[in-house]
C-alpha cells in the first residue's frame, strides 16, 4: 500500500489524503473498540451498524482490503446470530495497525 | 461564492467535503447532525445543503422535509448524499431533494459535487431531478438491504399501533414521532421533529412533566404521568420509558389518546347521576302527588258547586291555580323519574312547536324579550315520533324559553327541524347511534355557557339564572328526561358571547297521528254504574269519591286490597278504581289477581302516583284496563271509567 497511489487514485493531493486517513484512523480506532464490545455483549444489530460504518468510510478512502473485511464482517453478522467474526476483527485491528505505521 | 451547509454524521464525509468545497471557494458549513442543522438554521442562511440519508435522530429524509417547510428555505437546494443510494430509490424520490449522489470512493465523489454545484451555479439543475449521481459506480447490496428491511419492520411496526411514540433527546427535543404521534398531536412530520416537547403542553402542566422525565431519567425506569394532560382539545395519557445504550441516552414518550375514553366515561357518571336524581325525585313526587290530590281536586269540585257570584269563587279559583301549578312541579319530577311518560302516540314536533308557539305562556315570554327575533325553519314534510305530547311541548317550551331568556338584550332565537339520517355515531355532548331521527335544533345569539356549566346544565336545581324570576329549576333536567324517555339524544355546543345550540335527536317514526277526541261532559257521565274505590288514602279516597259521585256513579270505598277482596267476595261492582301502591298488604296487583281468581270478568282502572310500572303493566295483562297518573282530572277518570265500562269484560 502506498500513499502517493492511494491520493493519486482518489484525487486528491498527498497530503489532503494524509489528513483524511488520519481521521479515518481515528475514527475506526473508535469503531473498532465499539464493535468488539458489541460483539461480546452479543449486540448484533449494533455491531452490524458499526461495521456497515467502517466499510463505507473504507469505501470513501479507497482501503480495499479494509472495505472488504469490514464487508465481511457486516455479511457474516447477517448470516446467524452465532457469528464468529472475532478473527475478522483481529484482521482489521492489523490493517489498521498498518495504516497508523505508513503515516 | 456560495454558502453551503453540509449535514453528515461521519466526521471523514464533513472534512472531505468541506475541503473540496472550500478548495473551489465556497463558504462551507457543516453539522453532525439533523438537529445541530435545524440550530444553524437560526442563523446562517445556505445557498446550497449536501445531507446524509441515514443520520441518528433525524434522519436526511425528513431534514429534507423541515428544510423545505421552513418559509425562508422552502426553495433552497437540497442535495441529498445516501450510502444506500441503490437500495432506497424509493426513499429518496420521497426527499423532496434536487438532485442525489451515492456515496463511493472519494474521486468519484469529487466529480459528482463539483458538477451539482456547477449545474446550480449555471442554473441547469433540471436534469438532475429523479436522478442519482454516481449509481453505476455502487451495486446494490444484500447486506445492506437486509439491515433497511429491519429497520423498515420496526418504521411499519411503529407507524401502525394506537399508542403515539416521541423519542426526547438532550433538552428534551423530539428526533422521532410515528404516525399515530404525529395525529394526536395534530401536526406535522417536519413541524415536530427537531421541536421542543415541553411546548407540547399547557404551562400548568409543564412543572409536572418535567418532573415526570427527570425522573425517568434518575431511576432508569418506566414512568408514567399521573392524570393525563391536555393537548390540542385532547385528553392524552402519558408514559416515559428511558432509552440507553452503550453511547445514546434518550426517553421515549408513550402517548395514549383517552379522549373518547373519558368522554364516555363522563356521559356514564352523568347518566348515573341523573338516574340516581331521577329516583329520588321520583319518591318525592310520588309522596307530594298525594298531598297534591286534596288541593287541586276540592277546589275544581267546589267551583262547580257554588254560585257564579259567590265571594268564594276568586279565592277558590286562586287555590286551585295555585294548585296545579304545584302540580306541574311535581309533574316536572316525575319526568325527571324518568318513568314520566304515560302515553306514546304519533306526533309531530312541528305541530308541538306550532301549538306553543300560540300558546299564552309564549305570548308572555315574547312580551318579556321585544328585543328578540324568533325565526323557525320548520321542515314541510317532517316525519312523525312516537311520543308524548304533553313532555315534548315541555321540552320545546323549556328550551325555547331558556334560549329567549339567555339573549341578555337584541338577538335572535333560531328553531329548526329537519328529517335526518345519522349513518355513523356522532360524538357530542352524548354519542348519537346510528338511525332515523327527528332533529330539533334551537339556537341563540345569547350570552353563551361556560363549558364547566354545560357539564352539569342537566342537573335539577342548577341554573344561572336569577331565584325566582322563572321556572322550577328543573328545566333542562326535564329536557334530559323527555329526550331519555323517547329514546332520544342531545348535544350541545356553547361559547360564552356567541350562543347556545341545543340539538335534540328523536328516533323518527312512520306512524300516522292518533286521532284524539275532546268530549262534553255529559259523554262520560256515569249511568248510576256502582265503582268501588280501593285506595290507602283516606284523603284520596274521599276526592275521587266525589267526582264519581258527581259524575252520577254509586261508590263505595275501602282502604285496602285486603278490604276489597273481602267486599267483592260478598258484593258485585260494575268496576274498581284500583290504586297501585298501597301499604302496608297487598298492593294494587295483588289485589286483583285475587279479585280476578273470584271473578275473571272484573273491571278494573288503575291509579297511580307513580309512573307505569312493570306491576301495572302486569295488572293490564290480567285484565285491567287504563292507568291514570295521579293527581287525575274530573274528564279523565270520566273518560277512562266509561271507556272501561262500554268495552267488552275481560
Amino acid at each position: 500500500m502506498n500513499l502517493k497511489h492511494l491520493s493519486d487514485k482518489m484525487g486528491l493531493d498527498e497530503n489532503e489524503y494524509i489528513d483524511l486517513l488520519y481521521l479515518f484512523i481515528d475514527t475506526a480506532t473508535a469503531d473498532l473498540v465499539n464493535l468488539k464490545t458489541a460483539v461480546s455483549n452479543e449486540n448484533m444489530n449494533k455491531a452490524a451498524g458499526i461495521a456497515h460504518s467502517l466499510k463505507g468510510a473504507a469505501l470513501n478512502m479507497g482501503l480495499t482490503d479494509f472495505f472488504e473485511t469490514a464487508a465481511t464482517i457486516e455479511a457474516e453478522i447477517h448470516r446467524g446470530p452465532r457469528a464468529d467474526v472475532g478473527q475478522l476483527i483481529h484482521r482489521l485491528t492489523e490493517l489498521l495497525a498498518d495504516l497508523t505505521r505508513m503515516v | 461564492m456560495l454558502k453551503i451547509l453540509v449535514v453528515d454524521n461521519h466526521p471523514l464525509i464533513l472534512k472531505f467535503m468541506s475541503g473540496l468545497l472550500r478548495k473551489k471557494g465556497h463558504e462551507v458549513l457543516t453539522a453532525s447532525d439533523g438537529i445541530s442543522a435545524i440550530d444553524m438554521l437560526k442563523t446562517h442562511h445556505p445557498d446550497v445543503f449536501f445531507i446524509d440519508l441515514i443520520m441518528p435522530h433525524i434522519g436526511g429524509e425528513q431534514l429534507c422535509r423541515i428544510i423545505r417547510s421552513l418559509p425562508d428555505f422552502n426553495s433552497a437546494f437540497l442535495v441529498v448524499i445516501s450510502a444506500i443510494a441503490a437500495e432506497e430509490k424509493q426513499r429518496i424520490d420521497g426527499c423532496l431533494a434536487d438532485a442525489v449522489i451515492a456515496k463511493g470512493p472519494f474521486d468519484k465523489m469529487s466529480a459528482h459535487v463539483l458538477r451539482v454545484i456547477d449545474d446550480f451555479e449555471s442554473g441547469r439543475v433540471d436534469h438532475l431531478k429523479g436522478k442519482i449521481l454516481g449509481l453505476d459506480e455502487i451495486y446494490e447490496r444484500e447486506i445492506t438491504k437486509e439491515l433497511l428491511a429491519a429497520k423498515k419492520h420496526y418504521e411499519v411496526t411503529l407507524n401502525h399501533i394506537s399508542e403515539g411514540f416521541l423519542e426526547l433527546i438532550e433538552k428534551n427535543r423530539i428526533v422521532y414521532a410515528n404516525h399515530t404521534a404525529i395525529s394526536i398531536l395534530d401536526t406535522f412530520e417536519e413541524e415536530i421533529l427537531s421541536s421542543n416537547f415541553m411546548e407540547l403542553f399547557q404551562p400548568e402542566d409543564q412543572k409536572r412533566v418535567a418532573e415526570c422525565i427527570e425522573a425517568t431519567g434518575k431511576l432508569q425506569k418506566a414512568v408514567s404521568l399521573g392524570e393525563p394532560a391536555d393537548i390540542n382539545k385532547k385528553t392524552v395519557e402519558f408514559k416515559f420509558i428511558p432509552l440507553k445504550d452503550e453511547d445514546q441516552h434518550s426517553i421515549v414518550a408513550i402517548l395514549t389518546d383517552v379522549t373518547h375514553q373519558k368522554h364516555l366515561e363522563a356521559q356514564l357518571q352523568r347518566a348515573q347521576k341523573m338516574e340516581a336524581i331521577g329516583t329520588l325525585a321520583g319518591g318525592v313526587a310520588h309522596d307530594l302527588n298525594n298531598i297534591l290530590s286534596g288541593i287541586v281536586s276540592y277546589p275544581e269540585l267546589l267551583l262547580m258547586q257554588i254560585p257564579e257570584d259567590s265571594d268564594l269563587r276568586a279565592p277558590l279559583q286562586t287555590m286551585w291555580d295555585s294548585g296545579r301549578k304545584a302540580v306541574t312541579i311535581v309533574q316536572d319530577l316525575l319526568t325527571l323519574a324518568r318513568r314520566g311518560v304515560e302515553t306514546m302516540e304519533a306526533v309531530n314536533l312541528n305541530t308541538i312547536i306550532d301549538q306553543y308557539m300560540r300558546s299564552p305562556e309564549y305570548q308572555k315570554l315574547q312580551s318579556y324579550h321585544p328585543m328578540v327575533e324568533i325565526r323557525t325553519e320548520l321542515c314541510e314534510d317532517l316525519m312523525n315520533i312516537m311520543g308524548s305530547p304533553v313532555h315534548l311541548s315541555k321540552t320545546v317550551m323549556n328550551l325555547l324559553s331558556n334560549a329567549v331568556e339567555a339573549v341578555d338584550n337584541k338577538g335572535e332565537v333560531y328553531i329548526k327541524t329537519d328529517n335526518c339520517y345519522v349513518d355513523r355515531p356522532i360524538n357530542g355532548y352524548e354519542t348519537v347511534a346510528e338511525g332515523e331521527y327527528i332533529l330539533m335544533k334551537i339556537a341563540d345569539t345569547g350570552s353563551g355557557i361556560s363549558a364547566a356549566d354545560l357539564e352539569h346544565i342537566f342537573e335539577p336545581f342548577y341554573t344561572k339564572k336569577k331565584m325566582g324570576r322563572s321556572g322550577t329549576g328543573l328545566g333542562m333536567a326535564v329536557v334530559w328526561g323527555a329526550v331519555k324517555d323517547h329514546k332520544g339524544y342531545i348535544d350541545i355546543q356553547s361559547s360564552i358571547g356567541e350562543g347556545t345550540t341545543v340539538v335534540l335527536y328523536f328516533p323518527a317514526t312512520r306512524r300516522r297521528f292518533d286521532e284524539k277526541n275532546v268530549l262534553p261532559v255529559e259523554d262520560y257521565m256515569g249511568n248510576g254504574e256502582t265503582i268501588l274505590v280501593v285506595d290507602d288514602v283516606k284523603e284520596q279516597r274521599e276526592i275521587t269519591c266525589s267526582m264519581l259521585s258527581t259524575l252520577g256513579y254509586i261508590v263505595e270505598t275501602v282502604p285496602s286490597g285486603e278490604a276489597a277482596v273481602e267486599f267483592l267476595s260478598r258484593i258485585a261492582v260494575d268496576l274498581i278504581v284500583l290504586d297501585m301502591i298501597m301499604d302496608p298488604g297487598m298492593d294494587g296487583l295483588d289485589t286483583y289477581q285475587k279479585i280476578v281468581e273470584g271473578n275473571p270478568r272484573q273491571k278494573a282502572i288503575i291509579v297511580s302516583g307513580f309512573s307505569e310500572t312493570d306491576r301495572i303493566f302486569e295488572a293490564q295483562r290480567l285484565g285491567a284496563g287504563a292507568y291514570l297518573r295521579k293527581p287525575f282530572t274530573l274528564d279523565k277518570l270520566g273518560q277512562a271509567i266509561k271507556k272501561e265500562l262500554k268495552g267488552p269484560k275481560p
